[in-house]
């Protein structure tokens, strides 16, 4: 759309979150009958973040108000305690599929009419059902707050499941999954999940299988709906341009909302990795071959967190890290190659993710183990933990430069039970790493020798090259 | 202590008298601008909401500068950018940046090359200089040319090749374009990837990355007059030098429709029905992008709701304008589900078209492209990466960046009137190209 059609991509904010600091966790103080207590203004040694205020409504549902006057918008996001984690064996992607039935159409709209009354606003519902929780948001101009207010309350609240919206969402996951194949790179992601968690939820595509979605009912939906979207296991970030009384409006129509007892989900073993396990999913026909190497990180609240990212800065985390200089500036290998912690409830994936040219798979997976092998022996050089505290120091302000991506942060690091001292003292924790912190935080977590490696590529071009380890094949039609 | 003070732009809303009606937006924020004697555009704007600054380097050469033979080689050239300079040699570059906190990344298109580093608002004086050696005395060696050209291989594969919508993409403009050179790919053909010269290169760098054929944007935590200031004594001894005659071929008038086919192994057949639209800033641009925004953005879109939601054919539709330089593209997508026969689909959008061309919207529909318009360029200025962009494009595309400011007027003036007008004008069957991607083996 002529000069319109230039979009920023935020993609930082995952980054930077998972640059963020841990501190021990703690709870969030009740304010019973929906008494609104002012937080206080949380400051770095850098700059104050914006202030914000807390309104704990007593069906259990948490409202996090950040004013922001520099554009004229509203925003609201809420992250529901629910993701495919939870999906029962043989039901994988409800939560995906009742997610997505949210804005198939409430009790009083259709799911045209409300298309229709969201394209009015300028909007669209954001619906983002994740491993661990499920985050829906939507935005409009603020001179249609209170329209947006009651378009996103009646979706979170009186979704309508009806049977023809239930059979129709389900056609177009299952055709979205089956075509899932067609995008290699995104295809190789699901496939190393499945290869390094098979066993554990982590494993599965969080929209399921054709198979899993075919099996899931209408009912099915309903019941995680009502056992899980619920204000007790929900947090709520209203963010721009509003007013007291719009503050108060947003309560008001919250809480109708009806809590329930939140079942508890246990954390899940990993059965552990045994050597380095290679796998080559085969698709005939392939010129390029998607590489990831990877192993369990750690969990969210795990204490070396921040140790772990810096870490993960000088491996493969800017263009000036080990993995980027090495493999594409020296060798011409690829044209992208980064590594990254996702840390989750349960252990994460840590992950090197690249792409070559059929010919240089074996190439690129051996020079790549042999950074990887170096990096976990010796660690990184006080050089590199100079230069990564600048990279995280320096670019700390963008996770949070916007009311919406401080409002993210904050649900999620709620969530995570991690302290908003992961944003206050970001610089101070970062400064004060030091180099056998890093170095025994890598040595503690990541293990060189006990790895998966997944290859997507076109077996008859590049199996031999693999053939020196314990190479498992699955061929696609 | 340094203390975030969070900006409020010089942006306002008024709302009209009637709460049904819509509100009208005015955009603005204080810009500096100027042109220093070497030729070089200058725009400037202090945003103190975060201690970093957005430094953009927009020079105005793409891959329409290019010929036959050496298709991509802007695209090479901003890669040979990271490579090293007369101060900064080597891999310097790259560890400077880092060992400074600051992020960087570049990109190429049809008309502009953009570089671009997010700084901590101390790092200006550093970044300048960094800058300015590249743009005055970028190193170009053989050997790093090597390398880099591997890279953009796989970078080719990676986009094209080896990913079927990439692939449909490039078939698009090729089959719309076939005298102009927006005919070409921006990456380049895969072999002129391969035969690339360092002298092309040099050639290339000499004579388009100059100070009067660049625009530098700054926004972020700095003072103006300071970096006036460091402008003037960085920028200011590169000497301009004279800009060859810009003339490119005109794109043919088409009068007979095209048809192109991809077979890939892909589960599902994927369309797209192009025309050959208007440039940027044309009169007709701003109907244009509300009827695409009217056929095709979003679930309460008329293509979504017949295609995905009625017919249930498609997993997905839509409809953009983008428009270039010298030219543009109207054009409909559709992606359809696997085993999904392609005929009735296209004749629903050849339908939707026909329906442009010939009725007027709605007023609640062109009321709606509006407010996503509207919507869209606030969201769009969020940050100060944001900010910086939107000055750069509309600085190097329209010669002004204060156009940023007056097109929202435009596209509010829009009637549905002039949308049928437009559709008629271009979206004609004469003028079309119907491009197909479709599974290998699939019977005729």
């Amino acid at each position: 759309m002529g000069k319109f059609q230039m979009r920023i991509i935020l993609s930082l904010l995952v980054g930077v979150f998972l640059a963020g600091c841990i501190a021990p966790g703690k709870k969030t103080e009740i304010v019973k009958a929906d008494k609104v207590s002012a937080a206080p203004v949380v400051t770095t040694s850098q700059f104050k973040l914006r202030p914000m205020r807390e309104v704990q409504l007593e069906n259990g549902l948490k409202i996090i108000f950040i004013t922001d006057n520099s554009l004229p918008r509203v925003s609201m996001t809420m992250l529901v305690k629910v993701g495919a984690r939870q999906d029962p064996k043989g039901k994988e992607g409800v939560n995906g599929l009742t997610s997505r039935l949210l804005a198939e159409g409430t009790q009083s709209k259709s799911a045209t009419v409300l298309a229709d009354e969201l394209g009015n606003l300028g909007t669209e519902i954001g619906i983002d059902p994740g491993n661990d929780f499920t985050i829906i948001s939507m935005d409009s101009l603020s001179n249609s707050a209170v329209k947006l207010l009651d378009l996103y309350s009646d979706i979170i609240m009186n979704p309508a499941f009806l049977d023809v919206e239930v059979v129709r969402t389900k056609s177009q996951v299952i055709a979205q999954l089956q075509k899932k194949i067609d995008n290699p790179s995104s295809f190789a992601n699901d496939a190393f999940d499945e290869f390094l968690y098979k066993g554990h939820p982590y494993a599965n595509d969080i929209m399921g299988t054709p198979v899993s979605i075919k099996k899931i009912r209408k009912q099915d939906a309903i019941r995680h709906y009502l056992n899980n979207y619920r204000p007790n296991n929900a947090e709520l970030a209203v963010v721009g341009r509003f007013n007291k009384d719009f503050e108060a409006k947003v309560s008001d129509i919250f809480k109708k909302w009806t809590e329930k007892p939140i079942k508890e989900f246990a954390v899940r073993e990993l059965k552990p990795i045994q050597g380095i396990e290679v796998k080559l999913v085969s698709k005939p026909g392939l010129q390029q071959a998607q590489i990831r190497i990877g192993e369990y990180g750690i969990r969210r609240i795990d204490p070396d967190f921040l140790k772990l990212r810096l870490a993960n800065v000088a491996l493969g985390g800017e263009f000036g890290s080990r993995l980027n200089q090495h493999i594409r500036d020296n060798l011409g290998l690829t044209y992208s190659i980064y590594s990254y912690f996702d840390s989750r409830i349960d252990r994460g994936p840590f992950v090197i993710s690249t792409f070559t040219k059929n010919d240089t798979v074996g190439k690129t997976v051996d020079e790549s183990l042999k950074i990887f092998t170096d990096f976990v022996k010796k660690g990184i050089t006080e050089a590199e933990l100079k230069a990564s505290k600048e990279q995280m120091m320096g670019q700390f302000p963008r996770a949070i430069e916007t009311a919406d991506l401080l409002a993210y942060n904050i649900l999620v690091l709620n969530f995570y039970g991690v302290s908003l001292s992961y944003l206050q003292d970001f610089m101070k924790n970062v400064e004060a790493l030091s180099l056998s912190d890093v170095n025994l935080a890598i040595q503690k977590h990541l293990d060189a020798k006990n790895l998966r490696v997944l290859v997507y590529a076109d077996e008859k071009k590049v199996a031999d090259q693999l053939s020196k380890y314990n190479l498992v094949i699955e061929k696609l039609k | 202590m340094k203390q975030l003070i969070f900006s409020v732009l010089f942006l306002f809303i008024t709302s009209l008298a009637h709460g049904q009606e819509r509100d009208s937006l005015k955009i603005n924020f204080p810009v500096t601008k100027y042109k220093l004697q070497n030729g070089l555009t200058v725009l400037l704007y202090e945003d103190h909401s975060v201690p970093l600054i957005s430094y953009h380097t927009w020079y105005k050469v793409g891959s329409r500068d290019e010929s036959p033979g050496i298709t991509g080689s802007a695209h090479m050239l901003e890669h040979m950018m990271f490579k090293g300079s007369k101060k900064y040699p080597g891999k310097l570059f790259d560890r400077i940046l880092h060992e400074n906190g600051i992020v960087n990344n570049a990109f190429t298109t049809y008309d502009y090359t953009g570089f671009y580093e997010s700084l901590p608002s101390s790092k200006l004086e550093m970044m300048m200089e960094i800058e300015v050696d590249r743009m005055s005395n970028l190193n170009l060696n053989p050997g790093d040319l090597q390398s880099e050209r591997e890279v953009v291989k796989e970078e080719r594969r990676w986009r094209v090749d080896n990913n079927p919508m990439g692939l449909l993409m490039e078939t698009v403009m090729g089959t719309v374009f076939k005298t102009s050179n927006y005919r070409w790919p921006v990456i380049g053909t895969m072999k002129d990837i391969s035969d690339y010269k360092i002298e092309t290169l040099r050639n290339f760098h000499s004579i388009y990355y100059v100070p009067n054929n660049a625009v530098l944007v700054l926004v972020g935590d700095f003072k103006i007059p300071e970096a006036k200031r460091l402008i003037e004594k960085y920028y200011g001894p590169i000497a301009s030098r004279p800009l060859p005659r810009r003339e490119y071929p005109r794109e043919a008038t088409q009068d007979v429709q095209r048809n192109a086919t991809v077979r890939k192994d892909v589960q599902g057949i994927s369309f797209t029905v192009a025309y050959d639209g208007v440039p940027n800033a044309h009169p007709d641009m701003y109907a244009l992008d509300l009827a695409a925004n009217i056929l095709g953005n979003g679930s309460s879109s008329r293509l979504y709701k017949h295609l995905v939601y009625t017919k249930q054919s498609a997993t997905s539709a839509y409809a953009y304008d983008t428009t270039m330089q010298d030219q543009g593209v109207f054009a409909v997508g559709v992606n359809l589900k696997p085993h999904m026969p392609m005929q009735e689909s296209l004749d629903l959008v050849y339908q939707e078209i026909w329906k442009m061309r010939n009725k007027l919207v709605t007023s609640e529909e062109l009321m709606k492209a509006k407010t996503q318009v509207m919507k869209e360029l606030v969201d769009g200025l969020a940050t100060i990466d944001g900010k910086a962009r939107a000055l750069a494009v509309n600085e190097i595309m329209t010669g002004s960046y204060e156009n940023l400011f007056k097109d929202l007027d435009k596209y509010n003036a829009v009637t549905a009137e002039q949308i049928k007008d437009v559709s008629n004008k271009y979206l004609n069957q004469n003028q079309r190209s119907i491009v197909v991607l479709e599974p290998k083996g699939k019977k005729e």
